[in-house]
């Protein structure tokens, strides 16, 4: 659907830059709905302004975006439908606020984009640069990836691969594996129950709150940053514990039968009747082992 | 070794340097794809389609459309590209996505149209009729089981996961994958003598 | 014992179980024609199935993939342009940057017995295999990889919006921090396994971040 593009009349207002959602007199708007029938996709790039998708209980897809200068096309193909902004350089905000069936799978591209998806509970596939992401209820295999942005998901119901460089990052409630990756930003773990859990930084701090299944894998390393697990209930895994001029500290006695020790920096140790697998590495952060409940106490 | 296997079918041996060059210019296709030559991508799909299409041919049998469920994995492969992180070889990383890509879609074919249930034995068309002298394909052979059956049979057989990861991928216990493993294996054993 | 193995014989097979059971399999098996054969019909299933040859899709399934994938291309930043490849002369540069990698861990990989296809080590354990010494040629490799890269950003960067372009040089500052103190410390204990894997992860995560800058949509 293209819209007729004003001419810029003055160079001022051409260049200045529209930042954050637009103004009420966003000049154009477009509203179309598409009946889907069975598992809907929904795929949206838009490189710069927001992207909200929520769940309805329609059978529909219903698609409704505001913007000043940008060409904005909706297409459908059985039961994909696709939303693209294709912008000229300089200001060129989209705001999307797209609703949808349980169960669509979701796909977001964007560059300087702020994504929420919430409630949705499909597959989602997210990729941004400097925008921020928040999604809740998230099942199948879904991944996010920022560059800048903060990450928060909610309700991982299935398997989740996130990544921010600088930005933070936050998994709260996951049921299926959880790969989590950041290079400055801090990741934060909590009410965890899948059994393959990983996650990984450089300078960022690392917190892990959950339970240990009883056959899970799970490793947790960072560069400079402190790597903390807070373990509810009980827990039965081999540690292996591995830094450089790090420190380890635990709630747990670290028993080393003759012969584990491996140098001054490595050790490993078992906690109960073994079984899970547990890997800790900071080359020069602080490791610790604690007990707690599966979330943290801070209010929200 | 399966993997020498298939390198000697090729008609390759499987040296290192082999090895190491389809890797290298694997690894060149995977980079560039990732920053949108889509010249590189096919390479990659060709690369990969056979085995692909195999994967979900036999996971997937006569419950779905194993063209369009595989265009639908190499679509995801593109879409997440960036977050391959060269841990696992592409292959392994590409495969697994397949893998997920079919059970999820498993389990949201069978939410909305429910044609078969677990526990009955359901005979689909065989392919060919059955004669004494045949001997049934064991890829035929796999299409005649139930959903659950097969699915366990090929993620443990043929591709070779272990329980505790396909349990962890199908969401139930491995007590449950144990006896689904062995009752696929029993089923297939019965429409393969002869 | 007049039943026959039923499961059992699966597990055993598959080598689940314990010595004890493992026993009363074997005697009973010892005095069972009928559970031998089934146990011989199983194990040549289990060996068919695990050598299955991979069978291509009876069409070419490409043109319809491109055109998936053509659709989602992130936005033209002119659109009335006829699609084409994001960053026509950044690519050569990549390629070079990714034909220069060749890692240790990946031809240990490659060369790991194991069935093609199956899934790595989880938890991101990376490599089934890894060096016991980062070798001089290693780390060359990984500095070839990283330079070439390194001039594709700077190529592209007056084409990157600049907040992004700070954020980047930021990640690789710290991760060079790291990896100048993973080096020093590998310096004093050059076979220190942690250590040697640890200055492989900070330079792939260097790669990974080069990567992701080179492969940035143009700014608007």
């Amino acid at each position: 659907m293209s819209t007729r593009i004003p001419l810029c009349v003055a160079a001022a207002l051409c260049g200045a830059a529209l930042a954050g959602a637009p103004t009420a007199q966003a000049q154009n708007r477009i509203d179309t709905t598409i009946a889907v029938r069975g598992a809907a996709q929904l795929s949206v790039t838009n490189q710069s302004g927001e992207v909200h998708v929520r769940v309805w209980d329609r059978t529909q897809i219903r698609v409704t975006a505001e913007y000043d200068r940008a060409r904005v096309e909706v297409t459908a193909t059985g039961n994909r439908v696709s939303v693209r902004s294709s912008t000229w350089r300089g200001d060129n905000d989209v705001s999307y606020a797209i609703s949808v069936p349980s169960g669509t799978a979701v796909e977001v591209n964007g560059v300087s984009t702020d994504v929420t998806v919430s409630g949705v509970c499909g597959e989602v596939t997210i990729q941004t640069v400097s925008g921020e992401v928040t999604a809740s209820c998230l099942t199948g295999d879904a991944s996010i990836q920022s560059v800048s942005g903060d990450v928060a998901l909610t309700d991982v119901r299935g398997a989740v691969d996130v990544g921010s460089t600088s930005g933070e990052v936050v998994v709260r409630g996951a049921r299926g594996d959880v790969t989590a990756h950041a290079v400055s930003g801090d990741l934060t773990l909590e009410d965890i129950t899948g059994s393959q859990v990983s996650g990984e930084t450089v300078s960022g701090d690392l917190s892990y709150g959950g339970r240990i299944a009883d056959a899970g894998r799970y490793h947790f390393q960072s560069h400079s940053g402190d790597v903390t697990l807070r373990i509810a209930g009980t827990v039965n895994a081999t540690v292996e514990v591995s830094t450089f001029s790090g420190d380890l500290e635990s709630d747990f006695p670290v028993q080393l039968p003759p012969g584990t020790r491996v140098s001054a920096h490595e050790w490993q140790f078992q906690l109960g009747t073994g079984g899970a697998r547990i890997k800790l590495e900071s080359f020069s952060g602080t490791i610790e082992l604690r007990r707690g409940s599966a979330t943290t106490n801070r209010e929200e | 070794m399966a993997t020498a296997a298939r390198w000697l079918e090729a008609g390759l041996a499987p040296t290192p340097d082999n090895l190491l060059a389809q890797a290298d210019s694997e690894r060149a296709d995977v980079a560039l794809a990732a920053a949108g030559d889509q010249g590189a991508f096919e390479r990659l799909y060709r690369l990969h389609a056979a085995r692909v299409h195999s994967l979900v041919r036999r996971m997937v049998a006569s419950e779905g459309d194993a063209d369009e469920l595989t265009q639908d994995v190499f679509v995801r492969v593109w879409q997440r590209l960036s977050s391959y992180r060269g841990d696992a070889a592409f292959g392994t990383w590409l495969h697994r996505l397949a893998v997920n890509l079919v059970i999820n879609w498993q389990r949201s074919a069978t939410r909305s149209r429910r044609l078969f249930s677990d526990d009955a034995e359901v005979e689909l068309t065989p392919a060919r009729s059955r004669s004494p002298e045949s001997v049934m394909d064991l890829e035929n052979a796999l299409g005649m089981l139930p959903a659950g059956a097969r699915r366990v049979f090929v993620l443990h057989d043929v591709e070779g996961f272990r329980h505790e990861e396909i349990a962890g991928m199908l969401g139930v216990t491995t007590g449950t994958t144990k006896a689904q493993l062995h009752r696929a294996r029993m089923l297939m054993r019965g429409h393969l003598e002869r | 014992m007049s039943d026959h193995l039923d499961a059992e014989l699966s597990a055993y097979l598959d080598d689940e179980l314990d010595a004890a059971a493992r026993e009363r399999v074997e005697a009973h098996l010892a005095t069972c024609p009928e559970c031998r054969g089934t146990l011989e019909d199983l194990q040549r299933l289990v060996r068919r199935a695990g050598t299955l040859d991979d069978r291509p899709p009876a069409r070419d399934l490409w043109a319809g993939i491109a055109e998936r994938i053509g659709e989602q291309d992130t936005a033209d930043v002119l659109p009335l342009v006829p699609r084409r490849r994001r960053f026509a002369f950044s690519v050569p540069q990549l390629a070079a940057a990714a034909l220069a990698l060749v890692t240790l861990s990946t031809a240990v990989t490659m060369l790991a017995t194991r069935r093609a296809g199956a899934p790595a080590t989880p938890a991101g354990t990376g490599a089934v295999l890894q060096p016991v010494s980062l070798g001089d040629q290693t780390v060359r490799s990984y500095d070839g990889a990283i330079s070439d890269l390194q001039h594709a950003l700077t190529a592209r960067r007056t084409q990157l919006d600049t907040g992004t372009v700070r954020v980047i040089e930021q990640s690789l500052t710290v991760i060079d921090a790291a990896i100048a103190q993973a080096r020093s410390a590998l310096a004093r204990d050059p076979n220190n396994p942690y250590l040697n894997s640890h200055l492989q992860r900070a330079l792939d995560r260097k790669l990974d971040v080069l990567r992701q800058a080179v492969a940035l949509p143009v700014a608007s």
